[in-house]
């Protein structure tokens, strides 16, 4: 090895192209995508429904079969079989929409968290409660919630806990999929700080898919422009916002400025 | 403000809303007072859980008796003497001619099962039963090119779900004005739309407005379409209008810290980066220790 070692991106993803077989052929959802996401920076996706961002996001995490190449600070996700390794679950993360989808009601809070952690191969139950307890602190919710069920939280806090599940593990990277979407502005306002102080704090890589141009525009370090399965225009947030190249990218702008 | 009943296409005062829940009746409307002048659009806004909605629905007379009641004076011009005390045979009447209502989602309020023809010829021949088969055709396809839409003879044809989300609001709210109500009430039209097509929506609003002299009532938590469509704009939180006034001097210069707070935590395309976000209890503490510090 060199002197000259260039630091690879903490993502990259090269060609990614994502085909969903149909009657009358197939239907190409991401094609030919590729972009990069520098270590402790985030890159924002924007696009309408339908789209591809969340495919692509699917895709990343060997939810939905794809070709092309996906590493992680140069190392490829997958294994041979394309089969996400299991390093891979602990390094990437993803947070939802709406967490509440993905909370069994029945269960507590402290249970749900405790239990992601022994599917992620943790043993130390000592282990597995200190870890919860430092987390969920770390997210601005008390300790007793952890012995609640999630219908007892607001939007807001159930966020908060999407994003703990989320941080268990010490990932490297969150994947966002439209994570402040369903909440109120003065909520999201609160989680779209909590995500730039963890990302400070922790030093995490985000890769965040939104439909809000304002909010990519004000959390993303650069921006990608999707549009039926391809990136049509990418670079810095004041690049993309301020001067767009793209008809398209003009169009979006110009929808949510006239307000 | 020009306060003569004759402008006033929507009056209401002192609306008090109780929902009876497990633990008893609880207050979710809490004597609120509103109205809405010809050719005018007021936004009603608020976060979840402010009782906007429950509002507007009350407005219709939608809310469900067994479990709901209302308290206070409801006036629409056309209508009843009062909404809320109205019979339900008053208000089938009023539905529709005094005032119509769009839904956030359009799949709510349109019938899966029928062709958008179908749905749109009932509900003119519910106020117009004497129009021939051609007529009503007629004013269907007139309606649907109305709100916008360029091929109106195969958006007549399809079934809802055929429909893309954009097509489906343009539908709903040309069902809503078949019957050329004097007021619209307008729950969240755009809020689950791309954004390409919520700008599409919200200036078929605005034109329809004038070209049509009708009220725009739009409920909403989007600061963003406030500034856009809203001439007055009344601000909503736990079942109180805390400031009413006109949009532009509302949004710019906020009075009540929970609407200052609420213009601070949005996001727009020229919020400042790197730099956290205000949030509301940022603003209402903040309020509160000045205060404090006013009585020392």
């Amino acid at each position: 090895m060199t002197l000259e070692t260039t630091i690879a991106p903490a993502l990259a993803v090269t060609r990614l192209r994502v085909e969903f077989p149909g009657k009358g052929g197939s239907f190409v959802a991401v094609d030919d995508v590729s972009f990069a996401v520098e270590k402790g920076t985030t890159f924002g996706i924007v696009g309408e429904s339908g789209s591809g961002k969340s495919t692509t996001v699917r895709a990343i995490l060997g939810l939905v079969a794809s070709t092309g190449e996906i590493a992680v600070d140069g190392e490829s996700v997958f294994s041979r079989g394309r089969v996400l390794k299991p390093v891979m679950r602990r390094t990437m993360q993803m947070v939802f929409q709406d967490p509440f989808t993905s909370l069994n009601p029945r269960r507590r809070v402290g249970d749900i968290l405790a239990e992601s952690m022994r599917i992620a191969g943790e043993r130390s139950k000592t282990t597995i409660q200190q870890r919860i307890s430092t987390v969920i602190e770390r997210v601005g919710m008390e300790s007793d919630s952890l012995r609640k069920y999630p219908g007892a939280f607001s939007g807001g806090q159930r966020q908060r806990i999407g994003i703990a599940r989320a941080l268990l593990m010490s990932p490297e990277i969150l994947l966002l999929d439209e994570p402040t979407s369903a909440l109120d502005v003065s909520v999201q306002a609160q989680v779209l700080n909590l995500l730039r102080e963890l990302q400070r704090e922790l030093g995490l890589t985000y890769l965040f898919i939104s439909h809000d141009l304002a909010v990519v525009r004000y959390l993303c370090d650069r921006v990608a422009v999707m549009q039926k399965g391809s990136l049509v225009e990418e670079g810095t947030s004041e690049e993309v916002f301020e001067h767009p190249q793209e008809e398209f990218t003009r169009e979006l702008v110009a929808s949510v400025e006239e307000r | 403000m020009i306060e003569s009943l004759s402008e006033q296409l929507l009056r209401v005062r002192d609306l008090r809303i109780w929902l009876n829940t497990v633990d008893g009746p609880v207050e979710v409307v809490k004597g609120i007072s509103l109205d809405v002048l010809a050719g005018e659009c007021v936004a009603l806004v608020g976060e979840s859980g402010s009782g906007k909605s429950i509002t507007a629905r009350s407005l219709l007379g939608l809310l469900p008796r067994e479990n709901s009641s209302v308290e206070g004076e409801i006036t629409l011009r056309g209508g009843p003497e009062n909404v809320v005390t109205a019979t339900e045979a008053q208000l089938r009447k009023m539905r529709g001619r005094a005032v119509s209502m769009v839904s956030q989602d359009p799949m709510t309020s349109l019938d899966p099962v029928a062709r958008i023809q179908r749905q749109l010829r009932d509900t003119i021949r519910l106020r117009e039963p004497r129009l021939s088969g051609e007529q009503v055709r007629q004013r269907a396809l007139d309606m649907l090119r109305e709100v916008g839409i360029s091929d109106p003879e195969r958006v007549l044809v399809a079934w809802p779900q055929q429909l893309s989300g954009g097509l489906r609001q343009r539908v709903t709210i040309a069902l809503a004005l078949v019957a050329q109500p004097a007021l619209l009430i307008a729950d969240e039209p755009t809020t689950a739309l791309d954004v390409t097509v919520q700008a599409q929506v919200l200036r078929m609003l605005t034109r329809l407005r004038s070209e049509l002299g009708m009220g725009l009532l739009i409920i909403t938590h989007d600061m963003s379409v406030v500034r856009s469509v809203a001439d007055r704009v009344a601000v909503m939180s736990h079942g109180e209008i805390v400031e009413f006034g006109e949009a532009r001097q509302v949004l710019d210069s906020p009075q009540h810290p929970y609407t200052r707070g609420l213009v601070a935590s949005t996001v727009t395309m020229s919020t400042v980066r790197d730099r956290p976000l205000r949030t509301v209890a940022s603003f209402v503490e903040d309020t509160a220790a000045a205060e404090d510090g006013a009585i020392r």
